[in-house]
């Protein structure tokens, strides 16, 4: 029995493949693995917590997480006094949630999950799993 | 024979500090390092208020009670601000003392933000001292650069391949410098390089909070922030706060370790720490710039 392609089927398997092997970047509603995490606070109502900072700190010493961790206060800004593009879509979400949240994003600055007043070291790095 | 008991170490932490020289504690010069008292007596918290700095925020208060076990925290997560301090700079024998603080302050601050050291901005105290005093020698206020800081910025420095990261650097100082800390001729602001003030505005201090007591001083050491200081002639960064033992009370033994601008940690006790309030200030927060990568806006 002679078997029969259709031409729509490889193309939607090709595409998919590619999908998954670029953690999912392109696909509209899917993030990829997470590239960002930040802590957006206002020190005028909360400081970092110490394990949540401390948390941010050994995200960062190590090198193969792949993972830029950092904290943002609500009114910092750049040279030119705009929000940072970095941090844009963080304190947007954030913002959204209420101050102060843990943000994680991926390569594209897609929202993973955001996590609403995080204390612990353990909340930052189930954040990231 | 009977087997010796091993003694039990004791882990040193902040909370039980040894000062391994009695000279490095309360060191005062007697050569000018460039804060000589009549730039001191403009420093004053109520100059410092008007140039924009802002009282402390309650919520960074925390209970002497508690600053022990907030060391140790800090000791546990690695989070004071000398665990994040990436060089000193040595400015021996120019008057630039108050600029190497500040420019530890800054740098502090920037690193803080970042949540680590890696990858970090190293910014030229000349690119302030030039216009703080542009006869070289003589010094200048704590505040008087800070406030250049805050207008227009720092330029970076030379090194660790910052040169490849922004449009314009300056050497670090006029003095002898170190392998972290660039040296260069006496260099006048009508000579820094053509465009530069594109540079500093990307590296500016933004958010500086005004200390008006020892106590204020401690919980934004233990905050992670640096406090600059002027005290008996010479400016330097405290960065965090230790005990040398004191048991219960919050006050005694207590310690400020600070990089001076001579290639070595000192400690100025509480003593110390009192008389230096007056002038003191802590940068909160930086500019930041698009992307940590491109710090200078090259792409």
């Amino acid at each position: 029995m002679k078997l029969e392609i259709n031409p729509y089927t490889v193309i939607g398997i090709v595409g998919i493949v590619y999908i998954l092997m670029n953690n999912g970047v392109g696909l509209p509603g899917m993030t990829g693995q997470p590239a960002q995490v930040v802590y957006v606070y206002e020190k005028d109502s909360n400081p970092v917590p110490r394990p949540v900072a401390g948390a941010l700190m050994a995200i960062n010493a190590d090198e193969e997480s792949g993972i830029e961790a950092t904290e943002f206060e609500d009114d910092t800004v750049d040279g030119g006094g705009d929000v940072p593009e970095q941090y844009e879509a963080a304190l947007r979400a954030a913002r959204k949630s209420g101050l102060p949240a843990l943000v994680v994003l991926d390569a594209d600055d897609r929202i993973i999950r955001v996590v609403s007043s995080p204390t612990t070291e353990e909340q930052v790095m189930e954040s990231i799993d | 024979m009977a087997k010796r008991k091993k003694k039990k170490k004791l882990k040193r932490d902040s909370t039980n500090l040894v000062i391994p020289d009695r000279s490095l504690i309360d060191v005062e010069y007697d050569s000018n390092t460039g804060y000589p008292s009549h730039l001191a007596a403009r420093d004053t918290p109520e100059n410092l208020e008007m140039m924009g700095a802002r009282d402390f925020p309650d919520s960074l208060w925390i209970d002497p009670k508690d600053w022990k076990d907030a060391a140790r925290d800090n000791d546990k997560y690695k989070l004071w601000a000398e665990d994040i301090r990436n060089r000193f700079t040595m400015q021996s024998p120019t008057h630039e003392c108050t600029s190497h603080a500040l420019a530890q302050c800054f740098e502090g601050a920037w690193n803080q933000q970042r949540k680590g050291k890696g990858d970090p901005v190293c910014v030229s105290q000349i690119s302030i001292y030039a216009e703080a005093n542009p006869g070289q020698w003589g010094g200048a206020g704590c505040q008087q650069v800070l406030g250049i800081a805050l207008r227009r910025g720092f330029l970076p420095e030379p090194i660790w391949g910052q040169e490849d990261k922004f449009w314009h650097t300056l050497h670090g100082t006029a003095g002898k410098g170190n392998d972290n800390n660039s040296s260069g001729r006496w260099t006048a602001v009508r000579d820094f390089p053509e465009g530069w003030q594109e540079t500093a505005m990307l590296l500016r201090p933004l958010e500086v909070i005004n200390p008006r007591s020892i106590e204020q001083m401690v919980c934004l050491l233990l905050h992670g922030r640096l406090i600059g200081v002027g005290r008996s002639g010479h400016s330097i960064p405290y960065n965090k706060v230790a005990w040398e033992g004191g048991g219960s009370d919050p006050m005694k033994g207590l310690h400020a370790p600070y990089p001076d601008s001579y290639n070595v940690i000192r400690y100025d006790s509480t003593r110390m720490m009192r008389s230096a309030v007056g002038g003191s200030y802590c940068i909160w927060s930086t500019t930041t710039p698009d992307d940590w990568d491109d710090p200078g806006e090259l792409l």
